[in-house]
């Protein structure tokens, strides 16, 4: 572990000083020249904050030794698991350690939350985060995949199957009993639970029984979730897939945090899926 | 001249891009954000669409997604515009029924020509 950043002019004001506007607005300020730039509204910096148990209190904007604002970093808690995201320093303030100092202090803040496990991931290629993170202690677990399907994509021709709709209740229940140690932060059940317009339909078909989850939105399908009840998922996942395709076909589709070697990769990009980039995610025993 | 709607979350770069496009003879109606992008594109049907792939509401793609599924944009170009590396940009942007990339930072020497070559009947969707 790397000897503290000592530098008494950095100040860090808790995010839950700042409205979601200033925080999208700080947010957006530090990714303009990001790999892959994926600027938020203020909207969607609620969603993401209340979905995923960001801790606005143990979150941090940052200030440099001019005083001038200079990044954001953010620390969501699970019981004894803390998930760092959203870190980022403004590119004309980059190159004096705010990054370094900002991940020292998220994780003194995840320890004094008794946590002993912080995760993240961080975009394969940006290769500065990836190195600082290794230096911190990080270690890489497996990369995950980012994918996406335009809609309007043709379905092959499958084999019969029957679909039943999921009530609300049950969806929840599925996702309570999900096991979520194979799941990034994103989508284990504690993230999926918070979703709104969650929607989901068991598939019977010869190669046994399943269910689909999803979040539906008028113009996207998210967070899909395949639950094998008998069979496995590699094998009911061209039915379950097809089934969510044929009957929304006008929906642009986005998975987030495959795991690349999942078993049921090679079946989405036979249904059209195309992988968007990838991230690696990290963690490490505090 | 044509109908240009630029969605363009960043307010800068749209300025310069309206600006290049304006100085071309184009007329340019621009966005922050997809779904005030879509709203304008579905009310006036414009020649061409730019659209940045990172917006802040929903993304580009699915901006994209949305307006190739509409009869009345199918002689419409629509052109991704993105910092993204070119390769992935390429296959995402052709894979949503984009007819072509523009990366940034652009060329302002050549930006407005780039746009209005995407007009040329190569282009044509109704011909691919």
């Amino acid at each position: 572990m790397m000897p503290r950043v000592s530098e008494p002019d950095y100040t860090v004001v808790p995010c839950s000083r700042y409205n979601f506007t200033e925080l999208a607005e700080i947010y957006n300020a530090t990714r303009t020249d990001y790999i892959v730039p994926m600027p938020m509204n203020a909207k969607r910096m609620e969603q993401y904050a209340a979905w995923y148990d960001v801790d606005l209190d143990r979150s941090m904007v940052i200030f440099d030794s001019t005083k001038a604002m200079a990044g954001l970093g953010m620390l969501a808690v699970r019981g004894k698991r803390a998930w760092i995201t959203r870190l980022g320093v403004l590119p004309e303030r980059r190159g004096k350690g705010l990054g370094l100092f900002m991940m020292e202090e998220l994780l003194v803040r995840a320890r004094d939350a008794a946590c002993n496990r912080v995760q993240l991931e961080v975009i394969r290629d940006n290769h500065p985060a990836h190195n600082l993170f290794l230096r911190l202690g990080f270690v890489d677990l497996r990369e995950l995949l980012v994918i996406r399907r335009p809609p309007g994509r043709k379905t092959s021709v499958i084999p019969e199957y029957t679909t039943e709709s999921l009530t609300p209740d049950t969806i929840q229940a599925r996702l309570s009993a999900l096991d979520g140690s194979q799941r990034s932060w994103l989508d284990e059940p504690a993230s999926l639970r918070h979703l709104p317009g969650l929607r989901g339909m068991q598939v019977t078909c010869s190669k046994g029984v399943g269910l689909i989850i999803w979040q539906h939105s008028m113009l996207q399908m998210e967070h899909l979730v395949l639950v094998p009840v008998n069979g496995t998922a590699a094998a009911l996942a061209p039915y379950l897939l097809h089934a969510l395709h044929s009957q929304n076909p006008a929906q642009d589709t986005k998975l987030e945090n495959l795991p690349a070697d999942d078993p049921t990769w090679p079946v989405f990009q036979e249904l059209g899926y195309i992988e968007s980039f990838r991230r690696i995610e990290m963690d490490m025993q505090l | 001249m044509s109908r240009i709607v630029l969605i363009e979350d960043n307010v800068n770069n749209a300025r310069i891009a309206q600006k290049l496009l304006n100085r071309a003879g184009h007329e340019v109606v621009t966005a922050e954000d997809g779904e005030t992008g879509l709203e304008k594109v579905l009310e006036l049907t414009p020649d061409i669409v730019l659209v940045d792939l990172g917006l802040p509401d929903v993304d580009g793609q699915t901006v994209v997604g949305m307006m190739r599924q509409q009869e009345s944009l199918k002689q419409t170009r629509i052109i991704a515009f993105t910092a993204w590396p070119e390769a992935t940009a390429q296959e995402m942007a052709l894979a949503y029924g984009c007819d072509g990339v523009i990366t940034k930072p652009i060329d302002t020497r050549q930006f407005a020509a780039q746009v209005v070559a995407f007009l040329k009947p190569q282009f044509d969707q109704t011909t691919s």
